[in-house]
């Protein structure tokens, strides 16, 4: 009898080894960032980020979140001395920090921006300028890791929110990032879909930032948090005790 | 999700379903030019055009009387035309006032009106039956393969992805509309100027949302790579039966024109 392959479960190699003691994977020094009205939302944000540690980002509405995230891969462009995968940050080493470093945006209708599925998750890689070949198998690769791979063909706004999710996440791991980016990914799904989308995250071996306001979440997939308010960083520090001191939680909104 | 009923294609595995979307394309465009240069009075030509295309709907397992319910929609277009029966020189058949004008009838204006209806009436057939069996993004990237402009196909899709979710925004405006248009017995409502400025803001506010979505999608794109190039997948491939299909259809086109020469 044939060996048969279970197809949805893909075998990944843990590729956090190789980088034991390599430094960081995202260094932040001093970064100020101003809207284009001058309104100021980040002061001098200082950051350290380990290979493969998971990160929670925290913080009340308007502290500054997305606009920390988004200048993580240059989409916006701040003061400040930025250093990503172990690259500075500027418009040379761009596209291959964004090939590096996969951004889920909250809303993923604006992530999954191409009618069918398999035409989303093979946009990165496509825009990496890989062969034909690699990106089919690599498209493959992605919707297996997030357990979508029937619905390649499907066209995404028939999706529902929590495939959506999960569709949007393969597209970037379809890229094989070394750093994942995400803004609320549990906002607006249901409780099985939420849990499920934890244990998936979970499952990846990457370096993640996780924007949110699901302290539960935090507590169970993110060992270190950090608080950030009114473009500062309030606290830092491991995630357990400080969703302990409810004063501090209080003090800052959340 | 209502806006489901935006999409024409009807899921299937009919011949007309399998055929490649380019072939499916072009051999619409064929046949559509095809009626377009039949003569005026041709009507042996007009009923081989629509036997094959009552052929070609009963092959695609959709039947031809959902491709006829759906070509009713171009009625309203062809009024455009109405007036050529009365502007035509030729034998007077009526005569009637209308107002103040006299209108004459021509016969020539009536074959003329007849021609035009029909071709139009055939030719949207065969549009139809290519939406009801091709995957909107098929037809899109078979425009690709037929080397109109990235930009032009890229739009289209964008247009197609993004029309559900502006459709959905809409209807989430409109419901919260509708959800505090309260009234005290016995007063009335705003104004008429009122709502017209409530609506006209509604309009404003939707160009907003989609202005800055389409910031949002851009910043989806950058973040995948994209620097000002669009690429696609090209998942087609010819096979020996979409050949076949494309022999007959010039064929069928052949025998047709040929037909409206001859008499």
């Amino acid at each position: 009898m044939p060996i048969v392959h279970d197809k949805e479960k893909t075998e990944i190699i843990d590729p956090c080894a190789q980088f034991e003691g390599h430094g960081n994977v995202l260094s932040i020094e001093g970064l100020h960032y101003s809207y284009p009205d001058g309104r100021k939302v980040l002061n001098g944000v200082s950051f350290e980020m380990e290979w493969c540690e998971k990160v929670a980002l925290v913080g009340p509405n308007g502290a500054g979140k997305s606009t920390f995230l988004q200048n993580i891969n240059g989409l916006l462009e701040g003061e400040g001395e930025i250093e990503v995968v172990g690259l500075q940050l500027n418009k040379e080493n761009l596209p291959v920090i964004r090939a590096r470093v996969g951004f889920v945006f909250q809303n993923p209708d604006d992530q999954l921006f191409s009618p069918t599925v398999y035409e989303d998750v093979a946009f990165g890689p496509l825009h990496m300028g890989l062969p034909e070949i690699e990106i089919a198998e690599r498209v493959d690769r992605a919707l297996g890791q997030v357990g979508m791979r029937s619905y390649a063909q499907r066209l995404s706004h028939y999706l529902s929110t929590g495939e959506k999710k999960r569709v949007a996440i393969a597209t970037v791991l379809a890229m094989d990032p070394s750093m994942l980016i995400l803004d609320e990914p549990t906002a607006n799904l249901d409780p099985r879909a939420r849990r499920s989308l934890i244990k998936l995250l979970n499952d990846l071996p990457i370096a993640m930032i996780i924007a949110t306001h699901d302290l539960q979440m935090v507590e169970g997939l993110l060992p270190r948090m950090v608080l950030i308010n009114k473009g500062e960083i309030a606290a830092d520090g491991e995630s357990k005790e400080m969703l302990r001191d409810t004063n501090l939680l209080q003090r800052h909104g959340l | 999700m209502q806006a489901i009923s935006f999409d024409q294609y009807r899921a299937g595995k009919s011949i007309i379903h399998c055929i490649d979307p380019r072939v499916k394309l072009l051999l619409t465009l064929l046949f559509i030019i095809s009626n377009l240069i039949l003569p005026d009075g041709g009507w042996i030509v007009f009923a081989l055009v629509l036997a094959c295309i009552i052929a070609l709907s009963q092959m695609s397992s959709l039947g031809w009387g959902y491709v006829f319910k759906r070509s009713l929609i171009m009625i309203p277009f062809i009024l455009a035309a109405v007036t050529i029966i009365f502007t035509l020189p030729g034998e007077a058949i009526a005569q009637f006032k209308l107002f103040s004008w006299e209108l004459t009838i021509s016969d020539a204006g009536l074959i003329r009106f007849a021609s035009i209806f029909l071709r139009s009436w055939l030719s949207i057939q065969f549009a139809i039956l290519l939406a009801a069996t091709t995957p909107f993004p098929d037809i899109a990237h078979s425009l690709r393969h037929l080397y109109v402009p990235q930009i032009i196909v890229a739009i289209i899709l964008f247009m197609y992805r993004y029309i559900f979710v502006l459709g959905e925004e809409t209807q989430r405006l409109l419901r919260a509309r509708a959800a505090r248009s309260a009234r005290i017995p016995g007063r009335k409502g705003g104004s008429v100027l009122w709502r017209a400025k409530v609506a006209g803001n509604m309009v404003g506010q939707l160009f907003v949302r989609s202005y800055e979505r389409s910031e949002r999608v851009y910043q989806a794109m950058l973040a995948r790579g994209y620097q000002g190039e669009f690429l696609t997948v090209v998942p087609h491939h010819m096979h020996q039966k979409d050949w076949i299909a494309a022999l007959i259809a010039v064929i069928a086109v052949g025998l047709i024109q040929a037909a409206a020469i001859l008499l």
